[in-house]
């Protein structure tokens, strides 16, 4: 991407956290949080289930108020924008995702243009080609006419990330993209959101729980651990063994595995069974001696 | 536009000529005969009688208000046909169109905006706030047109009350609503029943119950001249946002995030579509079930866009309600009332419609 030559160019940080403090009711979730995205990174919030990545997504995408601290978008604060301007600058793929109703794959990829449309205007046709580019740069072209309600898990995601794309937005929010699907599905996925990043310039915010994701497509990691930033920077430096024991509380190794000539070898996290594990009953007891 | 949007079009096309055709086929309908060629001439002859009308008024000496004057034709008919069409059938069929297309409108959009497909216009309270209107109208010795007034004031004042009731608790409007919805109702429903318990038997219950089972057996040209403009007032903001139904219906998080503030959307429509319900029936009574089944055989034909949902459900339910008041005025003696047929077609319909889709939605 050119930014550079733009008559005005955007600041560095695609979005600026700055001391963010949010709670659901009395229980406060994380406090005075900084974390920074950079135009065209994409940045992968790691973190075991309930440390408060969707909630951080959300506060972001401004689904939720934040207590203190404020959310800066392209140096705006998130709170000045209205959902229109928001769903322009940002697109949201959820995680939890029940719909009623069988839309084809086009009907929902299209009600990504909503932020573009007038308050009266339904999609026209150039607002369909929009939703089918979007629907062949994720590579379900075959599925448009298809009901939603009737493809796979992964085919879902992808479709919600056409409907993200259909947005037209500088930033995409993603929140455990991957979580329900197999393997081959997880890749494609991560493979169409890397791809994104880097043809388009899209700045990414991706959630996970799973090391190897976020090995797999970040510039940058944020190690999350119950509502606090244990480490952010380059996957080699802070994706460490002792940094992912501490995340997760499980023994990990981090592997590097040679994938041919010429290309850069792979990093992966693997758990390592501890002794106890071998004995079902213990591991239980064990589990149930570590909870406060 | 794809083939799929080209075959609803159709399809929507097909239904709104359809729906023209059955009102006029329903003119005919009741017991004084007029042939079809009579019918034609005399609504032609009303028609180029408004035509010179506005013009007079605007060119009283233009030479297209001359033209006009001479496509009056001369009556050859009895006076009798004028008033039969005029003053008894046309505001009865308009009637039945406009409200039986506005509670199925009002109800392919609440079913969309609720994400559940068993709701039905008077989720609200509508119906049960009209009712208890008509009722304190009635005890009260109202004229006609009081009584259409107290059931529509208090119609828009029970969801109104909903509405505020929700918005005491902010967690989880949506599913507030609902419940506020059923609060409202069950304290108007209590409430009609100690109107009807207090009514005097011999003359005002009976006038109490009649109302509740939903009729136009006794709808006057006023009664259209009231109700049908702000119904169709209601229909036109409906259509104008039905799109942006589909966004609701992805649950309010995922609206937001696509450009919508889903509160502002929600209550709009529900302004919409209460205006519309509570206009309805506040001339015709209660009539169940329309709102309920016309958006699901909608869904059948053209699917659960509500971009097409809503104006087939339109043209669906003026067919439905026009065809059921002719089965109520034409099949026995003495009138069935509109809520009793609505019930036992709409309900065993329904129950085979299920069957059909196997629970699914689409």
């Amino acid at each position: 991407m050119t930014t550079g030559y733009a008559a005005a160019p955007p600041p560095a940080e695609a979005i600026a956290v700055q001391g963010v403090s949010c709670a659901y009711g009395e229980r406060p979730v994380f406090e005075g949080l900084d974390l920074c995205l950079g135009q065209a990174e994409i940045l992968s919030l790691l973190g075991p289930n309930g440390c408060g990545k969707t909630t951080l997504l959300r506060c972001i995408a401004g689904l939720m108020p934040v207590r203190a601290g404020r959310v800066l978008l392209d140096g705006q604060d998130v709170t000045t924008l209205s959902e229109t301007e928001r769903a322009r600058r940002m697109g949201f793929v959820f995680q939890e995702h029940a719909i009623l109703f069988p839309y084809t794959v086009l009907e929902v990829v299209r009600m990504g243009r909503a932020p573009h449309l007038g308050l009266f205007a339904a999609p026209a046709a150039r607002d369909t080609a929009i939703a089918r580019e979007a629907i062949a740069t994720v590579g379900l072209e075959h599925l448009a006419n298809r009901r939603y309600t009737q493809i796979s898990g992964g085919e879902r995601q992808l479709a919600l990330i056409a409907r993200a794309l259909a947005q037209d937005p500088r930033i995409l929010l993603l929140d455990e993209p991957t979580s329900h699907l197999d393997f081959g599905n997880q890749m494609r996925v991560l493979e169409t959101v890397r791809r994104l990043a880097r043809e388009r310039g899209i700045s990414v915010l991706m959630a996970t729980h799973a090391p190897d994701h976020a090995l797999f497509v970040a510039d940058r990691v944020a190690l999350m651990q119950a509502g606090r930033l244990l480490a952010v920077g380059a996957p080699e430096d802070v994706m460490t063994e002792d940094n992912l024991r501490t995340l997760y509380r499980t023994e990990i190794r981090m592997l590097t595995v040679p994938d041919g000539e010429g290309r850069p070898p792979i990093r992966a996290a693997v758990a390592v069974p501890s002794a106890s594990v071998a004995v079902p009953s213990a591991a239980a007891a064990n589990r149930s001696e570590e909870q406060p | 536009m794809t083939a799929v949007e080209r075959r609803h079009g159709r399809i929507l096309l097909g239904l709104i000529l359809a729906a023209l055709a059955v009102a006029f086929a329903s003119l005919f309908v009741g017991r004084y005969p007029i042939t079809p060629g009579t019918m034609v001439r005399v609504l032609a002859a009303r028609g180029a009688e408004m035509v010179y009308g506005a013009l007079a008024r605007i060119q009283p000496d233009g030479a297209l208000t001359e033209f006009a004057a001479r496509l009056v034709p001369a009556a050859t008919w009895e006076e009798t046909v004028e008033t039969v069409v005029f003053s008894i059938r046309l505001p009865r069929v308009l009637l039945a169109l406009s409200i039986g297309a506005g509670l199925s409108i009002s109800g392919a959009a609440f079913q969309g905006m609720f994400q559940n497909p068993l709701v039905s216009p008077d989720l609200l309270g509508v119906t049960a706030g009209a009712g208890l209107g008509a009722a304190i109208g009635i005890l009260l010795g109202g004229s006609t047109v009081a009584i259409q007034l107290a059931a529509l004031l208090c119609g828009i004042g029970a969801v109104a009350l909903t509405y505020v009731m929700s918005r005491i608790y902010r967690t989880t409007p949506t599913l507030m609503l609902v419940l506020s919805g059923i609060v409202v109702g069950s304290i108007c429903n209590a409430l009609l029943s100690l109107a009807k318990y207090l009514a005097d038997p011999h003359d005002e219950l009976p006038t109490i119950v009649f109302w509740l089972m939903g009729s136009l057996a006794t709808v006057t040209r006023d009664d259209a001249l009231h109700a049908i403009p702000p119904i169709l007032g209601g229909i036109t903001v409906l259509l104008l946002l039905r799109w942006r139904i589909n966004l609701l219906s992805m649950g309010d998080d995922e609206a937001r995030a696509l450009g919508v503030n889903p509160d502002r959307l929600k209550t709009v429509l529900i302004v919409a579509s209460t205006l519309v319900t509570a206009a309805g029936v506040s001339v015709s009574g209660i009539i169940g079930w329309v709102g309920l089944v016309i958006p699901h055989i909608g869904r059948m034909l053209v699917g659960p866009d509500h971009r097409i949902l809503l104006p087939v459900s339109l043209a669906l339910g003026g067919i439905y309600l026009t065809l059921i008041d002719d089965l109520a005025r034409a099949s026995t003696e003495v009138e069935i009332p509109l809520g009793i047929l609505t019930a036992i077609v709409g309900a065993p319909f329904f129950a085979y419609m299920l069957r059909r889709t196997r629970g699914g939605w689409g």
